[in-house]
């Protein structure tokens, strides 16, 4: 069967990059210890602050600008599913979830990411403008998944 | 034409096994660099002003506690006694320092730092200053600057909740890292230690692979 050079190049650069990407996979998992997430707390990053838990959402001031916010997702809504804070402020969300994988993305902005249970989530963001930020689950997580959003209030 | 697109293919195979192997293997770490330290002034034990960020710095690790907190002044106690003999078998005698900073100003004026620093003094031991300052400029500092909670309490007898931090800063005076007070060992602490001052020390082409473990993330775990 004739194969173009081209071609035949492209087939062969693909089926390095296989073998690239079965490598990598098979190093992650059993050189680097990397596994999918379980129902098992996996990893904590050090430096969370103390009550940083699963078990309560909160929003904390830690200084002029600076705040604070535990939140933990659950079926079907977010706590705290309001946070108020000043124009200008720079906001560092540490995400849980209690139950299933859920998302956490704020409209507007960079932060997003998942909620996986056993596994705390951070990322921090400077609301420049006022307005209302909108924050969803963006991760379906069951029957009341449309329902589960919450707001950033910069006032 | 068809050798010389073999050579190119070859090469950026290359250049992107070696750039993997990079990632994952992780040859050259670091430790993240993870915002400036907030500058501040404050004053130590003795009343003098203290200015940072300034030329010469060494690294530096940050504690937070208030002197009436006895139980958190005794687990800062320990750590800086931990920390001070770790560091010091492994080479470290200068070129590290570290630094206590009030979440109490109002109590914890340089006269009360004096006489803990006497009680915390080891002969041994790294140096150690202990700040304090104005409310604002502590919550500036601590707060906003470092992002170490702390609320005073409503009862004007007791001291501050705070949670209890190290945040471990480079000569730059950028935050490299941030633990648990009690999450910290000895181990990790000389390992941290150990990166910065490799990576300090990286001149030439070493600057720039330490770059590039920078930008790959090439982080310990």
């Amino acid at each position: 069967m004739h194969v173009h050079p081209y071609e035949r190049m492209w087939i062969r650069l693909s089926a390095v990059l296989l073998v690239v990407f079965g490598i990598a996979i098979a190093v992650s998992s059993l050189a680097l210890g990397v596994t999918i997430p379980g129902a098992t707390p996996r990893s904590v990053a050090t430096g969370l602050p103390a009550d940083a838990t699963p078990s309560q959402g909160w929003v904390r001031e830690l200084g002029p600008g600076r705040y604070e916010v535990n939140l933990v997702a659950r079926m079907w809504g977010f706590e705290p599913n309001v946070i108020r804070v000043p124009k200008g402020s720079t906001v560092t969300f540490y995400v849980h979830s209690q139950d299933v994988l859920h998302g956490f993305k704020i409209k507007d902005t960079t932060v997003s990411m998942m909620a996986i249970p056993g596994q705390v989530g951070r990322a921090s963001y400077t609301f420049e403008e006022p307005g209302e930020y909108l924050y969803v689950c963006h991760e379906y997580c069951g029957l009341g998944h449309h329902v589960m959003s919450g707001k950033v209030i910069v006032e | 034409m068809k050798g010389a697109l073999r050579i190119g293919a070859g090469l950026l195979i290359a250049v992107a096994a070696l750039i993997f192997a990079f990632a994952v293997g992780r040859p050259v770490q670091v430790l993240p660099r993870v915002a400036p330290a907030p500058p501040f002034e404050l004053v130590d034990a003795s009343g003098a002003p203290v200015m940072a960020p300034r030329e010469g710095s060494p690294i530096t690790l940050y504690l937070f506690g208030a002197v009436r907190d006895e139980a958190g002044m005794e687990q800062v106690k320990r750590f800086y006694h931990e920390a001070s003999r770790a560091l010091a078998a492994a080479g470290y005698s200068d070129g590290v320092a570290f630094s206590f900073i009030t979440v109490d100003p109002d109590h914890d004026t340089p006269e009360v730092l004096r006489q803990a620093a006497e009680r915390l003094a080891v002969p041994q031991g790294l140096p150690l200053s202990f700040l304090t300052g104005s409310w604002v400029a502590i919550r500036m500092v601590v707060g906003t600057g470092f992002g170490v909670y702390f609320q005073p309490s409503a009862d004007p007898e007791l001291p501050p909740a705070y949670d209890p931090a190290v945040i471990i800063v480079d000569e730059n005076h950028v935050i490299r890292a941030r633990y648990g007070l009690d999450q910290l060992d000895s181990r990790t602490l000389v390992r941290d230690i150990n990166l910065l001052a490799k990576e300090a020390g990286a001149k030439g082409a070493s600057r720039w692979i330490y770059e590039g473990a920078h930008l790959f993330l090439c982080y310990p775990r």
